[in-house]
């Protein structure tokens, strides 16, 4: 059999696993699309309240320390309507009711609705009906999100259900969140016993999870203490600048480098 | 920030001194204009479109922005998490503490 062939072949197949549920496929390019559409309209808001901070008026009212007239021109920005999208959410949810397909609308309404009773009777379905799901992989890369939106009870089940599940990736996310919380507790010194126990859960995902940058993120306290200390040479950063041109962190050497991890928000 | 680090980079802008930004905004297409807009003139490493989950600020622990590593002429690290005139300080002492030698 020539290679290209088997690649045919193999495509066939996969596509064929894939796509034994139409309905389910149809369902997640729905939420797709959905979700895109309230990722761009958070994202336009965000940076019509950035432009806001470049007007001339904003900045002098900064600089007389006027909060009334900076909050009053911040508020001027139309805030995205966060009720209406949820409804919008839970409507799709509700159209795929009781098949895979749902699975999707319900995880956004978990973690991004807001409302904790929404939040709270999705996360329930999915514990009950999709555990094995393979649609609930932004469910466990934001697992964090359901301690506020559905509190800690609700929480630890769904992340033991996200640990548990055979889908590589969403394990290995699970595993970095459990495993990240017990060996980094804020403000509090972790027992050796949870400690080695993170570590653990840490070296099992980045094993899953090899070759993303998830794998990284877990490698990360231990890359920290091991190679990013004040007296140690950096570790080189290569890659492209926002121009697409390859350049290195050493290509700097000979030169005092502050090197500012930023984002524009 | 932008306005600190505008200010500093034109202040050292003919001493051996780069800032570099590891950029960690998961759309480039809608960065580009700000870059104008704020006056942006220092090169940055993009993060990728993961955004703030991007391999390079993962793999340096990054969990908070800005987070800033401050670097002598040799590489090596000599300030992690100043900011502002802190920040400052430390540049300036590395530059002084370079032409000694």
């Amino acid at each position: 059999m020539t290679p290209k062939l088997l690649i045919c072949l193999c495509l066939a197949l996969g596509s064929a696993v894939v796509g034994q549920d139409p309905a389910a496929a149809k369902a997640r390019a729905e939420y797709k699309s959905m979700k895109a559409a309230y990722d761009s309209e958070m994202d336009a808001y965000y940076l019509a309240l950035r432009r806001v901070a470049l007007l001339p008026a904003y900045k002098e009212a900064r600089d007389a320390k006027d909060r009334d007239a900076m909050n009053a021109m911040r508020a001027s920005v139309q805030r995205p309507d966060k009720r209406a999208w949820s409804e919008k959410f839970q409507k799709a949810a509700a159209l795929h009711a009781g098949s895979p397909g749902e699975v999707p609308f319900l995880g956004w309404l978990a973690l991004w609705s807001g409302n904790k009773k929404m939040a709270t009777s999705s996360v329930e379905t999915i514990l009950d009906q999709y555990a094995d799901s393979a649609d609930l992989l932004e469910l466990a890369e934001y697992v964090g999100v359901l301690r506020r939106s559905v509190g800690a009870e609700l929480h630890a089940k769904a992340l033991d259900m996200l640990m548990a599940s055979d889908h590589k990736m969403i394990k290995a996310n699970a595993l970095y969140s459990k495993g990240y919380s017990l060996v980094v507790r804020r403000g509090v010194k972790p027992s050796d016993e949870e400690a080695v126990k993170g570590r653990q859960m840490l070296a099992e995902c980045a094993r899953l999870a090899k070759g993303t940058a998830l794998a990284l993120r877990a490698a990360a306290p231990e890359f920290e203490k091991a190679r990013l200390q004040i007296g140690m040479e950096a570790p080189d950063i290569v890659g492209e600048d926002l121009d697409g041109v390859s350049f290195k962190l050493s290509d700097y050497r000979g030169k005092v480098v502050v090197l500012d991890f930023w984002g524009d928000w | 920030m932008y306005p600190h680090e505008r200010s500093l980079v034109q202040k050292l802008k003919d001493k051996p001194f780069a800032l570099l930004g590891v950029n960690s905004d998961d759309d480039l297409k809608a960065l580009r204009p700000r870059l104008k807009e704020e006056k942006i003139t220092w090169r940055s490493f993009w993060n990728g479109p993961e955004g703030t989950r991007g391999p390079i600020s993962s793999e340096w622990n990054v969990r908070g922005w800005p987070t800033i590593y401050i670097l002598d002429h040799k590489g090596v690290i000599r300030a992690k998490g100043k900011r502002g005139e802190a920040m400052e300080e430390v540049v300036m002492e590395l530059l002084a503490k370079m032409e000694d030698e």
